[in-house]
């Protein structure tokens, strides 16, 4: 998966879990926190709905030292997608 | 005769009514007992009737208004002579409906059912009502001042003591990602919960540590409603109790934490999760402080802080290594335990924490 695509999937699980954020608004560089009302249990929730759409699994110890939201989608971008291997063969 | 309905009085501590329907017209013919209107008080919505037989001349309450008691809200042309005395306003019962196992709840409990809104048929009051706490949470004010009130007779009556430890975590963040490796997403533990599952383990180890201050005796509580400090969205904290947290196993904990953390937020915590609380654990979660020394929630005796996890050179064999870690301290109430009990207490959880194995 890009990171085109897995922007497009982020935006998805923003609106799902805090639609009263303004995505387009979100500068990815810069600290996700300093910029929107996101506590951490919604920052689980956000990783729980991108591992549930992309497959991909993001340890704990990854989560915790990610800065901003960039880093996230790198992070997951260089990741095997389980859901995109399987997409061939069926 | 012109006959004045007063906005009547529904409970000693009402003093006014806002009036929410109408149930009668300019015109109609009133027989007395027939109701008349819908009146709500702070506590619920009242149906008033009339004292009177009569002919409606007009409203004077307009639906949404707020009317002070003994004002009038309508006129009736009644029977009889202008010089009549007035007879007193008779004061009618407001009667509560309450289904009985809302009433049974609230015997056990001791809640007051004329503090609650019932949301059943004709306002009556349903089990989820009672169960559901429908005051200060969604009020910023009222919290800050209970928020205010607790802290500052904490911070008078309270000898607190303050420890730390600093606890590395490398054995338990490789454990719970070995198990959420595995896991499907929704099922994944929060490492907040793990570190909560080692909180209750030392508590039940350390009972000094669980339970209540009052009347110059503490008193250990058997099951541990470990209170978790939540901010509110919308400003303030609460700390809504995980009810007998001590009987959940990891997996039942993870799920009893997102349940509630989540009805805090939309204000669904029923009463005994804000009252009961035997103890207090604050996260700070990844964002915020390394270490917090909170104050004791009365008439608990004990807080244990679990700062943000960071990674921090941790020597090992005389190697200096990153590593995560995280610095639980201990607030406790210096009349019920001393400093070697916290110490002890202290020392259990980081031996809680390296065993992880040992948390499921």
């Amino acid at each position: 998966m890009n990171t085109t695509q897995i922007k497009e999937l982020l935006i998805q699980v923003f609106h799902e879990i805090a639609p009263e954020i303004d995505f387009s608004k979100i500068d990815t560089a810069k600290p996700l926190r300093e910029q929107v009302e996101i506590d951490s249990f919604d920052f689980y929730r956000i990783i729980v709905q991108l591992h549930q759409k992309t497959g991909i699994y993001v340890p704990d110890s990854k989560v915790m030292e990610f800065t901003n939201l960039d880093e996230l989608i790198t992070y997951t971008s260089e990741q095997p997608s389980p859901h995109q291997q399987l997409s061939p063969g069926l | 005769m012109i006959y004045n309905v007063p906005m009547p009085s529904l409970g000693a501590d009402m003093d006014h009514g806002k009036l929410m329907n109408w149930k009668i017209k300019p015109g109609d013919e009133v027989k007395k007992g027939q109701m008349i209107a819908e009146v709500e008080t702070t506590k619920s919505t009242v149906e008033i009737e009339s004292f009177k037989e009569g002919r409606v001349l007009d409203l004077l309450g307009k639906v949404g208004e707020d009317v002070p008691v003994g004002q009038p809200i309508a006129r009736f042309e009644v029977a009889g002579s202008d010089l009549a005395p007035e007879p007193p306003v008779k004061i009618p019962e407001m009667r509560l409906k309450i289904s009985p196992a809302a009433r049974k709840f609230a015997t056990d409990r001791n809640v007051d059912l004329t503090q609650i809104k019932g949301s059943g048929p004709e306002g009556q009051i349903e089990l989820k009502d009672v169960e559901v706490k429908t005051h200060p949470i969604k009020s910023g004010s009222n919290l800050r001042e209970a928020i205010a009130k607790a802290m500052s007779h904490s911070k008078k009556e309270i000898p607190h003591y303050y420890l730390k430890s600093q606890v590395t975590l490398g054995v338990l963040l490789k454990w719970v990602d070995e198990k959420n490796k595995n896991l499907s997403p929704e099922n994944r533990l929060l490492v907040p919960v793990v570190l909560f599952k080692a909180v209750i383990k030392s508590l039940q180890d350390y009972p000094q540590m669980n339970g209540y201050f009052k009347n110059e005796v503490y008193e250990p509580s058997q099951p541990i409603h470990l209170g978790v400090a939540i901010a509110l969205k919308t400003g303030g904290v609460l700390v809504p109790a995980l009810l007998d947290a001590e009987k959940m196993n990891l997996r039942e904990l993870n799920t009893a934490f997102q349940d509630l953390v989540q009805r805090t937020q939309k204000g669904e915590l029923r009463n005994r999760e804000l009252t009961e609380g035997t103890v207090t654990v604050t996260n700070m979660g990844d964002l915020g402080s390394e270490e917090v020394f909170g104050i004791i929630f009365p008439p608990q005796v004990a807080l244990i802080g679990l700062g943000r996890m960071h990674k921090a050179p941790v020597v090992e064999k005389e190697i200096i290594k990153p590593e995560f870690v995280i610095d639980i301290t201990l607030s406790a109430d210096h009349r019920v335990t001393d400093g070697l009990n916290g110490a002890r207490f202290l020392a259990s959880l980081e031996r809680n924490l390296k065993n992880p194995s040992q948390l499921e």
